[in-house]
């Protein structure tokens, strides 16, 4: 028996925040690993239709998350996630930025900090703080700059 | 800083959203904007720019009478921004979940696999 999955997505605009939730029909064991063990996070970390391809995942405190998106018409857009705090099947934070190949971050796009947190039944919670500036926005002419591209969907 | 990032950062004071909250039921002058709030004229004043700034509000040309209206635009933006970002995770999320019940399905196989093996030895003698 299979129960419907809940999706929440809560925005504060007064706290610049976001909160992500989703729970899963699933045990705690595997939707951990699913963000731990790169194989299995470069497989559903990409919104169709982009794909992930993941240089390196070093999941520990300290440690940094190397990755790329790639879109249909072969657009990379690298980005690192650093990880600040970890606790095991409980939750972890840190923050994303845009970067280069190499990983030097773009500091002309603004970070994102988040925390995500478990629960045994299956939940993922995301909360995601967007201080001090939001994205910038995708005009016409440059298309798949930034999250916008990771962001595209349709024509 | 790029407009969606000045709008954001103008709703992210109270007293601001009061001000568009009250110029959402028509336009206004700064007098009648400040009337509610206990705060002096040119703390208003400097609100007013921010929003203005943001392209939330307009004023009006005539020097005595500077009326402020609200401009929809900016707000639709943030919320086609807020929308993509929603799909972003939402989408993300439902390929977790494909992979999460073919994982199961797999471990289901695999388990009633080795159910019939263990029956099928049982049965030798």
């Amino acid at each position: 028996m299979s129960k419907a999955a809940i999706f929440n997505f809560i925005v504060q605009k007064d706290a610049r925040s976001i909160t992500v939730e989703r729970s899963f029909n699933a045990p705690l064991d595997p939707v951990w690993a699913a963000w731990t063990n790169a194989d299995i996070l470069c497989q559903w970390w990409a919104p169709k239709p982009y794909e992930c391809v993941i240089k390196a995942l070093d999941f520990r405190e300290g440690g940094r998350w190397l990755y790329y998106m790639q879109g249909p018409q072969g657009d990379r857009h690298w980005c690192f996630f650093d990880y600040e705090t970890v606790r095991p099947k409980s939750h972890f934070s840190g923050s994303d930025s845009f970067c280069d190949e190499h990983g030097v971050g773009n500091d002309t796009k603004p970070k994102v900090s988040w925390e995500a947190h478990f629960s045994k039944n299956g939940w993922s919670h995301i909360g995601a703080r967007h201080p001090p500036l939001w994205f910038t926005r995708r005009t016409g002419a440059d298309r798949g700059d930034g999250l916008q591209g990771r962001l595209h969907h349709g024509p | 800083m790029d407009r969606l990032s000045l709008t954001f950062s103008a709703l992210a004071d109270p007293t601001r959203r009061a001000i568009l909250a009250r110029l959402s039921t028509g336009a206004a002058s700064v007098n009648e904007i400040a009337a509610p709030f206990s705060m002096s004229l040119p703390a208003i004043s400097k609100h007013l720019k921010v929003l203005e700034r943001a392209q939330l509000i307009a004023r009006g040309r005539e020097a005595q009478w500077r009326p402020c209206e609200m401009k929809a635009e900016p707000l639709r933006e943030a919320d086609a921004w807020i929308e993509q970002y929603r799909q972003m995770w939402e989408e993300r999320f439902d390929r977790l979940d494909a992979y999460l019940m073919e994982l199961q399905a797999k471990s289901a196989d695999a388990k009633a696999t080795s159910a019939k093996t263990a029956k099928a030895k049982k049965k030798k003698p």
